[in-house]
């Protein structure tokens, strides 16, 4: 293939990447809003379309109509590069997950390192949009969600890890094809609930989302931005959990692999189901205390997924 | 071999692209259509609608920074268990117990950052 | 000039002008931005060279650790806030040692000759691993002291200060 195809279609790509979270972000506030409204004994948003199915649409032309505000002694630069530094890579992110059919993106060698690094730059434009905003809740906010960022990125890629140990690849694409027979999910049990526990950290959920704990920090990092900047953060908290989800369902599910249908419907199941898990987490549980957070972080989750590596390490000799 | 890694640069320069220029151009283009009415009250920090009591950009506690610091030597070690992760089914016996010295020594410098209370947030 | 060439001068350019930024400017926060993007675009160089395993680790450990790691301690120290950076002490040792250190790199990359992708194995990480395992098995675990003594060394010295 010539190289100006390549790129065309990396543009392609690129620009359905970005149309499908807008898509999905409109999708999954309304079944957030209406699945929470269930559990809590409410019927959530009403009002706009039937059973209020249009309320995001709604919410979001009015979030790209809105004013934007910056404050007078914001650091221009950096606020205006903190919500594109912490989008863009949650999306790029996606272009290393085989989704089958016409949406295969790209198959690198090192596809699943890409996944865990890209995202880390996210943690630049967290602390760059708290700086800048010169505000003490969003300064606060900047510094605490990126140390919870990175402290749940190690026991997560330990986790990952052990999935890299048993397919013996780093490629999205080869660690499909080992799990034609048997979904990681059977062999590593373990693996796999530290991976989901601490993605829901590394996206900044309930009950991880102290960053963003209004009853403290107003809404952390994100506090000063207003219309279209701030809707980029939220467009990157559903990015971050739509890629979170469908690598989880690739790493540990089978991915698409499943009898009868076709692979991007399988793959599309698998991460519904992760992203709902996730979505009804957050209507459960409370939220932790920051100290509770990093507590958990390096005194359970990292000597757990230590421990876990000498386990994985016996499931592959008894495997093979 | 070469011509893959360049078309692989390609498509990620591609993909980037679009994914920076769509948010651009979003914002640049409603910007015709957004009201503008700057206001001096507008462009004070919110502090609940107090005046903001102290500058946020004051020397701040270093527990952040001694993670920071623990954070960058674990990542180091996990991605030198990534690079050797493939080829370990076929490493043998002898193979494992060499990753499981390193993990071992991993493990010891995790035992104490946690006996010099490194990881005690306060 | 090929393809894989521009791309090659383009990062490099982008490399060049991200380092000249981070030198020249007098806002510490902006310095530390550039020197994102210089560690990007040096990212995508060793990708170009076939060198995909460092270019990701490049992006995992300088732009997601070392570069938080920087802003940490900007905003915790609140250093360069309240007056932009000053000039170093020295300023004539300082252009002594630049120059020394820049014109040996330039010296070096010149005589070196033309650059060609290494000729790589089929599996090029599983090749990586295997060496790690193998013929590089001394300092892969010499790796491990080291960063064993690095935690110890780092939380000695980021201790000290406190009471």
């Amino acid at each position: 293939m010539s190289h100006l195809l390549t790129f065309a279609l990396g543009l392609l790509l690129g620009a359905v990447a970005f149309t499908i979270v807008g898509a999905l972000t409109a999708i999954l506030v309304l079944t957030e809003r209406k699945v929470g409204a269930r559990i809590q004994g409410r019927v959530g948003p009403m009002h706009t379309g039937p059973q209020g199915s249009l309320q995001t649409i709604a919410d979001m032309v009015k979030l790209v109509m809105k004013e934007d505000v910056r404050p007078a002694r914001a650091d221009a630069v950096a606020f205006g590069l903190g919500p594109l530094l912490v989008a863009v890579p949650a999306i790029l992110s996606l272009a290393v997950i085989p989704f089958g059919g016409p949406l295969i993106m790209r198959d690198l060698n090192v596809g699943v390192l890409y996944f865990l690094a890209v995202p880390g730059v996210t943690v630049v434009g967290l602390l760059l949009a708290g700086w800048a905003s010169y505000d003490n809740y969003s300064f606060l906010g900047g510094l605490r969600s990126s140390a919870q960022f990175i402290s749940y990125e190690i026991p997560r890629g330990l986790a990952v890890v052990t999935v890299v140990m048993l397919a013996g690849s780093l490629s999205t694409v080869d660690l499909l094809e080992a799990q034609s027979r048997v979904p990681y999910i059977v062999l590593l049990p373990l693996s796999f609930l530290i991976y989901a526990i601490t993605s829901l950290a590394e996206v900044n959920r309930i009950p991880f989302d102290i960053p963003e704990a209004e009853s403290e920090l107003v809404a952390g990092y994100h506090t000063e931005y207003s219309g279209f900047r701030w809707a980029l953060f939220f467009l990157a908290e559903y990015a971050g959990l739509f890629a979170a989800s469908a690598f989880g369902a690739l790493l540990f599910l089978g991915g698409g692999n499943g009898p009868l249908l076709p692979a991007v419907v399988w793959l599309i199941l698998k991460t519904s189901a992760l992203m709902f898990v996730g979505i009804w987490i957050r209507f459960t549980l409370p939220r932790f205390r920051a100290d509770q957070l990093m507590r958990l972080a390096w005194k359970f989750f990292l000597p757990l997924s230590l421990a876990n590596l000498v386990l994985a390490a016996l499931v592959m000799k008894a495997v093979a | 071999m070469g011509g893959m890694y360049l078309s692989d640069v390609v498509f990620l320069l591609g993909f980037a692209l679009a994914v920076v220029s769509l948010p651009v151009f979003t914002l640049a283009a409603f910007s015709l259509l957004r009201p503008r009415h700057p206001e001096s009250l507008k462009g004070e920090a919110y502090e609940s609608g107090m005046p903001q009591a102290s500058i946020p950009r004051r020397p701040f506690h270093m527990a952040y920074y001694n993670f920071a610091l623990v954070f960058i030597v674990f990542e180091v070690e996990t991605l030198l268990i990534f690079a050797i992760a493939p080829v370990l089914r076929d490493a043998g016996w002898w193979g494992l117990g060499e990753v499981a010295s390193f993990v071992v020594m991993v493990t010891l410098g995790l035992a104490y950052a946690w006996r010099k209370g490194a990881l005690v947030w306060k | 000039m090929s393809l894989q060439d521009s791309l090659f001068a383009g990062f490099g350019l982008i490399a060049v002008v991200g380092a000249l930024y981070a030198v020249i400017t007098r806002s510490l926060l902006r310095a530390i931005v550039a020197l994102g993007a210089f560690l990007t675009a040096v990212a995508g160089e060793f990708y170009l060279l076939s060198a995909d395993f460092v270019a990701v680790v490049q992006i995992f450990v300088y732009v997601g650790g070392i570069l938080v790691l920087m802003l940490f301690a900007l905003m915790l120290s609140a250093s360069g806030v309240r007056h932009p950076l000053a000039a170093i002490d020295r300023p004539g040792l300082g252009a002594v040692l630049a120059y020394a250190i820049g014109g040996g790199l330039v010296w070096a990359s010149w005589t070196a000759g033309t650059f060609v992708p290494a000729e790589l194995p089929e599996d090029a990480v599983g090749a990586l691993g295997r060496a790690l395992l193998g013929t590089q098995l001394g300092p892969f675990e010499l790796i491990g002291v080291i960063l064993l003594a690095s935690v110890i060394a780092a939380l000695s010295i980021a201790r000290r200060e406190q009471p």
